[in-house]
């Protein structure tokens, strides 16, 4: 919790200092429910707080699943329009960012069987902003790890890419990614598992092979 | 120690460098564009919510309202209507409603009228036997005027119409009568005067048999005067088959005549 606090004070936007902070106090599943809730009741207010709450995790999840900026717009839009038509049929039962992310990944794999002509190539091109606070040196090393990171990423099969990402941007557990996934938590542990350690070595690489 | 929290949430698979490497990376915010749809599109939703039920259900529970009403109408209007020519055989209230059910309840030739038309005169032409027997008119305004005297009897035959409760025979011996003749002749005088007043009230005219047809058939003052002519009524009644006010009649008949020896 103190952590989370502290990212957000050190300039991280919220919904990235929730996504890495865990604890069940800060747990907003409660706070989301009761925003869609109201929504439901006809609260647009109560909406644009969860939106906002919510909106660039979910976009960042897409750009790095889909690999296309349109099509991963395309896709939040869509994720988006079917929370709103489904809200009368909301119930809280499960946290929102589950309920959020299982109709995004449901978007993907609809959208990756509509579209079979699925390209491999990327154009998404990571951003290697370095934060004003790292010196040079540092700044050039850590883009440089940025930079293979995101390479790394692209070439993970996608069902690894996928739980990687969820497990990054969501905040989500090992559980609440299977149920999004559908699958069983050993096979995403294993997922994540093997995502995790290409990312580390793609990192880990020497400075001279990039 | 979120890191640390990450390493535990994961089973220990996840690595905080690689965790903190991506979160570095990923920055990318959604375009405004984009922020703007989604926020239009649930706005118009949830403001298009609300107004859809209204327009759903407020016409909807009016249509249900209104089939309802007219299910409810055309049951009630395919129930069977008393027929006005065919007497309903009476509960046996009073005497009277016998002799009604055997008098004609109207002529024919009557204008044609509704049955419901004809409900308020012979509400107000409801007669009642006295102690002595004989018949008056009770809520008859137009008829207090002309109101026979006691000595006259109020009897108002007519054709016999296709009754349920008398048989042809019965009826042709009413007519024969002089019982009969002499109920004609004054339900005859009656409806002359009040067919001006009864065609004003009701809004159209009425036929003077179908008047007459109101009053019943008692045994009147001048048969009563002498035992045997009383007896003839009597006989006469119960030919007719008014059984009830024959005996009455003849209980009459002895109070009045204890001397007399019935055959």
């Amino acid at each position: 919790m103190i952590d989370a606090i502290s990212l957000s004070l050190g300039g991280l936007p919220l919904s990235r200092a929730r996504a890495v902070a865990y604890a069940p106090a800060m747990d907003p599943a409660p706070e989301d429910s009761a925003l869609m809730l109201r929504y439901k009741d006809g609260d647009v207010a109560a909406f644009e707080t969860l939106y906002r709450r919510h909106n660039d995790a979910l976009y960042r999840y897409l750009l790095r699943l889909c690999r296309h900026r349109d099509t991963a717009e395309d896709i939040f839009q869509e994720v988006w329009g079917k929370i709103i038509k489904s809200r009368a049929r909301y119930r809280p039962t499960a946290k929102f960012t589950t309920f959020l992310y299982r109709v995004a990944h449901n978007c993907f794999i609809d959208h990756i069987r509509r579209n079979q002509r699925h390209q491999n190539t990327a154009d998404v091109e990571p951003d290697t902003q370095a934060s004003p606070s790292d010196e040079p040196d540092i700044e050039t090393e850590r883009g440089l790890a940025r930079r293979r990171l995101d390479l790394a990423l692209q070439d993970l099969p996608e069902e690894q890419r996928d739980v990687f990402l969820l497990h990054e941007e969501s905040g989500l557990s090992l559980d609440q990614i299977a149920h999004v996934t559908g699958v069983n938590r050993e096979t995403i542990k294993s997922r994540l598992r093997y995502a995790v350690k290409k990312l580390r070595a793609a990192i880990s690489e020497p400075t001279e092979t990039s | 120690m979120t890191e640390e929290r990450s390493h535990l949430d994961t089973d220990g698979v996840s690595d905080p460098l690689v965790s903190r490497t991506y979160r570095e990376s990923a920055a990318e915010r959604v375009p405004d564009a984009l922020n703007q749809a989604v926020l239009r599109q649930a706005k118009q939703n949830a403001s298009s919510r609300y107004s859809r039920s209204v327009i759903w259900m407020r016409p909807m529970a009016w249509a249900a309202t209104i089939g309802l009403c007219l299910a409810i109408v055309i049951e009630l209007a395919n129930l069977p209507q008393p027929d006005p020519a065919m007497p309903v055989a009476p509960a046996v209230e009073t005497r009277l409603d016998l002799i009604d059910a055997v008098a004609p309840k109207r002529s024919e030739t009557a204008a044609p009228q509704s049955f419901e038309a004809e409900q308020p005169l012979e509400q107000r032409a409801r007669k009642t036997i006295d102690a002595e027997g004989r018949v008056k008119l009770l809520n008859a305004p137009a008829l207090g005027k002309t109101e026979a005297p006691e000595s006259r009897p109020e009897i108002a035959p007519g054709p016999a119409p296709s009754s349920g409760l008398a048989s042809d025979a019965d009826l042709l011996q009413l007519q024969d009568s002089p019982l009969l003749e002499e109920a004609e002749e004054l339900a005859r005088s009656r409806e002359n005067k009040d067919k001006e007043s009864d065609a004003r009230v009701l809004g159209y005219s009425m036929s003077p048999t179908a008047a007459a047809a109101k009053t019943p058939v008692p045994c009147g003052p001048a048969r009563r005067a002498a035992p045997e002519s009383w007896l003839e009524c009597i006989v006469e009644l119960e030919d007719a088959g008014l059984d009830e006010l024959a005996s009455e009649q003849r209980e009459l008949l002895q109070e009045a005549f204890p001397d007399f020896e019935f055959p």
